[in-house]
């Protein structure tokens, strides 16, 4: 005989929810095998897009030799000095992972296909700003630390708020779930849905 | 009161979103105008969240993760936080008969250390799911407590189970220790931080709707019968 408490809530429908969450992510998961040879020139690419110009140059490479999660190589150069050096650089930590995190919550909601795909289509934009954010925090702090490779001085406040970035959106064991879950609930949530999870009776092809 | 009206309204006004359009309305659906009143009335419950919880979230990134040379107090009540959380998972595992020792953050079991380190408090699914209970606007401030101590309490013990298996698996299952703490671990207890979320949630909103009910004065049956 159900309690009066879980009656009131659907926790079949949760389980499930989450259940197909799990599995999806899963999957992706265990591709990564499969699709690390495409994926990480494209994310040297992206990488080399927008880092690779200006006084302060980042180059990736994928690393020849490939070591556990340390797959790219990351040349810094302070250009016109003759002065650089290098950084091991994971891409599945650092792109892989909270790409495949978005993407499993939005295919794993129950919404429409066309609202899956204009999700998916705003969510990757944003996941991906968030993905060159975690790219940039740490080429900023090598540029930012006072020896020869130098080219940036902040302040006090400055490399503050750039130890607080690195340790909660690049070294936290969360970010790369938390920050995927927020642009998840911004792409693809309508006013309507919470209905839809309560008691079914909203419209997902709204 | 106030917000219980306001709530009320809102529930009115999406009843009557999901209903049939009345004639002439959407004339204007493509004015950009209308378009903007669209996305908002589409999407304004979703940014109000984002904004509140995103908000809370930065906060407690930039006060949980200063460093530990700027705020010793801070870094300190971690790390006797993090310590209780191995002497209780030390005590459990010694309890179902596994040989443990711990100091300060570390167990040993077998002889083997482990350290329970920053990141193995479950602080940040913890304040994901303290900021989405404060910022869906859903339930009383009292159904928002209820959900904030029996979800922590949840959130807690579960993370205290997390340690406990992933002590087991470094000593016996090394090679999989990766896997489990990075991927399994953290995958499960996102997902479990949700559930327990959305189960608040639906909870929630179903009293504040009850409660609305028993508030409502039912019309005396001759009331009808009079018109």
């Amino acid at each position: 005989m159900p309690s009066p408490l879980t009656d009131r809530i659907p926790t079949k429908r949760i389980a499930i929810f989450a259940l197909r969450i799990a599995s999806v992510w899963l999957a992706f998961a265990l591709a990564w095998p499969l699709l690390a040879p495409m994926y990480r020139p494209f994310y040297c690419a992206v990488g080399n897009l927008v880092f690779d110009n200006g006084k302060a140059s980042a180059e990736f490479s994928v690393a020849e030799d490939v070591k556990g999660d340390h797959d790219i190589d990351i040349r810094l150069e302070k250009r016109g000095s003759g002065v650089w050096g290098e950084a091991g650089h994971s891409s599945r930590l650092s792109g892989y992972l909270p790409t495949i995190t978005l993407i499993t919550f939005i295919l794993a909601t129950p919404i429409s296909w066309e609202r899956k795909r204009r999700a998916l289509l705003w969510g990757l934009l944003f996941v991906t700003l968030y993905v060159l954010l975690r790219m940039w925090i740490p080429i900023r702090r090598d540029f930012s630390n006072p020896d020869a490779l130098q080219v940036y001085a902040p302040g006090a406040l400055g490399r503050q708020l750039i130890g607080i970035s690195e340790r909660s959106l690049v070294n936290a064991p969360a970010s790369w779930f938390i920050v995927p879950i927020f642009i998840w609930v911004g792409v693809a949530f309508r006013r309507t849905d919470w209905e839809l999870l309560q008691d079914g009776e909203g419209d997902p092809r709204g | 009161m106030g917000s219980k009206k306001k709530k009320k309204e809102r529930r009115e006004s999406m009843a009557s979103s999901k209903g049939a359009t009345p004639p002439g309305a959407g004339e204007e659906s493509g004015s950009p105008a209308s378009r903007g009143s669209d996305f908002m009335a589409a999407k304004g419950p979703a940014l109000r969240f984002l904004l509140i919880a995103g908000g809370f979230m930065l906060f407690f990134y930039g006060f949980f993760y200063t460093s530990p040379e700027d705020n010793p107090g801070l870094n300190n009540a971690i790390n006797a936080y993090l310590g209780a959380y191995a002497s209780v998972a030390g005590f459990l595992l010694d309890v179902m008969g596994f040989d443990i020792a711990v100091e300060g953050q570390n167990i040993f079991m077998e002889s083997k250390p482990v350290k329970v380190v920053r990141g193995c408090d479950a602080m940040e699914p913890i304040a994901m799911f303290i900021a989405a209970i404060l910022a869906v606007n859903v339930g009383s401030w009292r159904s928002k407590l209820i959900g904030l101590g029996a979800g922590i309490g949840i959130l807690v013990f579960a993370n205290l189970l997390r340690i406990m298996a992933l002590t087991y698996i470094s000593v016996r299952f090394p090679s999989f220790f990766d896997t489990a703490h990075l991927s399994v671990g953290q995958t499960l207890f996102i997902l479990l931080t949700l559930s327990v979320w959305f189960a608040w949630a639906i909870w929630a909103s179903k009293q504040e709707a009850k409660e609305e009910a028993q508030e409502t004065p039912k019309e005396p049956p001759d009331a009808l019968a009079a018109d």
